[in-house]
């Protein structure tokens, strides 16, 4: 390399706009301990098709009541229906993981997402954990704020707290 | 000041090979990568970058590191011997995964389905070859002879050869291939969504075998020392780890959360796995392939690609 073909590249000045995040990844990390042992909330979170009976924002679901990998959920909410599949399932561990099956972000403004929710005894009370790691509804470099990262963490933070809240109310009540 | 660094204009492309000191992780949820050391695993330092830096280059030749930021359509150089920003390259689309092969750093672009070649010394674009939906994972075999890059979307991947910049050939492989690595004979390619490894021949460009691994396998690393291969499963927090010899899974590893990007330090017989979930490191013996350290990262990291120098062993 000859020092004359060199020359020097000039600093490109980049302006950030406050919401340039893009295609990161983001996570939630939730849990809550739930008065009730660990046997009576596995009994009514376990059937995967059966989420409309504790969450609140979910006004009907149906499945192929299998609860094993690949089986398919589809749940009504408010803004219309999201299909999610089943990866994983553990009777042993309480614990089963699942994805959003069909991106449908006029229902929900989240591309994708993964779901692990596992339950851990704490004496005579039951911590449920449920972790998701998702991405805004456009992850092209210029989303609208509906479908910003902003967006996907509140409907995501917002689907979990309700549904932790709603799950404690059914089994304490 | 950002500009052309002393050492790129002496170093030009040096024929011998560095084995880089340090290893570096991306703040994707930031603004900056910090710099390990291999020999004793500490903090070296941190260096500033535009926000959300996602992908990662060595350059086995020259000191230098590239860093890809999809969401701003740009690439960094990066000086890695005085860990100072070199230059800021706009090349546009979401630029994700690079390499640098034969005097080139090759990027895939998932966004417009290309992968894109610049020239480091100049830093332009010289060429954009389309290749399949949504590339990611991007590698070059030992002698730089070839550029393999993953198309997710497309379940196959594209060979393109380093001097024309032409596409060899496509193989089809399993669902949503993500992460690869290469050795002397063979690509191992993780399939997110098949939770699979498909193991490809170089030299017939056949895929000879495909491997039921964990779920969602979102990284690959090869120890050729060790003659191992490592496939971070995302969704199970394992890894499995397979005889490079027999390719066959002789044991499953517990990670922490969500483990992504995998790289393996042969010289110090050290596999490292990044725990994105947790924001932390997991650091393995990989003789052993026992957990000897677990190393703070921060939330949000990434380093997507080889993030840790591998020495060419290039035979021809």
């Amino acid at each position: 390399m000859k020092l004359s073909t060199l020359f020097l590249i000039s600093f490109l000045g980049i302006s950030m706009g406050a919401n340039a995040h893009g295609p990161t990844p983001k996570k939630a990390d939730k849990s809550i301990i739930i008065n009730a042992p660990i046997d009576k909330v596995w009994a009514v979170i376990k059937n995967f098709d059966d989420i409309s009976k504790w969450h609140p924002d979910v006004s009907a679901s149906t499945g192929d009541g299998q609860n094993q990998s690949g089986s398919d959920r589809r749940m009504t909410l408010a803004s219309g229906e999201l299909e999610e599949g089943l990866d994983y399932f553990s009777d042993a561990d309480h614990e089963y993981n699942y994805r959003l099956k069909t991106e449908n972000t006029k229902v929900f403004p989240v591309s994708s997402y993964t779901t692990a929710i596992q339950l851990i005894a704490e004496g005579n009370k039951t911590k449920v954990k449920w972790k998701s790691r998702f991405y805004r509804g456009d992850t092209g470099n210029t989303p609208t704020k509906k479908l910003s990262d902003e967006a996907a963490i509140e409907a995501m933070y917002g689907f979990i707290d309700n549904g932790l809240q709603g799950l404690k109310e059914t089994l304490e009540k | 000041m950002l500009r052309l660094s002393l050492a790129l204009l002496l170093y030009g492309f040096a024929p011998y090979v560095v084995s880089d000191a340090y290893f570096y992780i991306n703040q994707q949820q930031g603004e900056s990568v910090s710099v390990f050391k291999r020999s004793d695993l500490t903090l070296k330092t941190t260096i500033p970058t535009l926000k959300g830096p996602a992908g990662i280059a060595i350059s086995p030749h020259n000191p230098w590191l590239a860093i890809t930021y999809p969401e701003q359509g740009m690439v960094s150089f990066i000086d890695s011997e005085k860990h100072i920003p070199l230059e800021h390259i706009s090349i546009g689309g979401s630029p994700f995964g690079a390499v640098f092969a034969n005097k080139h750093l090759f990027i895939s672009d998932w966004s417009s389905n290309t992968v894109k070649v610049i020239q480091p010394e100049t830093g332009r674009m010289i060429k954009e070859i389309a290749v399949g939906k949504s590339p990611a994972g991007i590698a070059t075999n030992a002698c730089e002879s070839q550029v393999w890059v993953l198309n997710r979307e497309s379940n196959n991947l594209t060979v393109i050869e380093t001097k024309q910049f032409k596409v060899i050939q496509n193989i089809a492989v399993g669902k949503a291939p993500f992460a690869l690595a290469l050795d002397e004979r063979f690509a191992y390619i993780a399939n997110s969504q098949g939770n699979t490894l498909s193991i490809v021949d170089l030299v017939n460009l056949t895929e000879i075998k495909r491997i039921k691994v964990g779920r969602m396998p979102y990284g690959v690393a090869v120890d050729r020392k060790q003659h191992k291969i490592y496939v971070s499963n995302q969704q199970e927090n394992t890894l499995s780890v397979l005889d490079s010899r027999t390719h066959k899974i002789i044991r499953s590893l517990k990670t922490g959360a969500y483990p992504e990007n995998i790289a393996v330090d042969e010289e110090n017989q050290h596999l490292f796995v990044l725990n994105w979930f947790d924001g932390n490191l997991s650091v393995f013996d990989s003789q052993t392939d026992k957990e000897i350290k677990r190393i703070n990262v921060g939330d949000g990291s990434r380093a997507f690609g080889q993030f840790v120098g591998k020495s060419a062993e290039c035979n021809d």
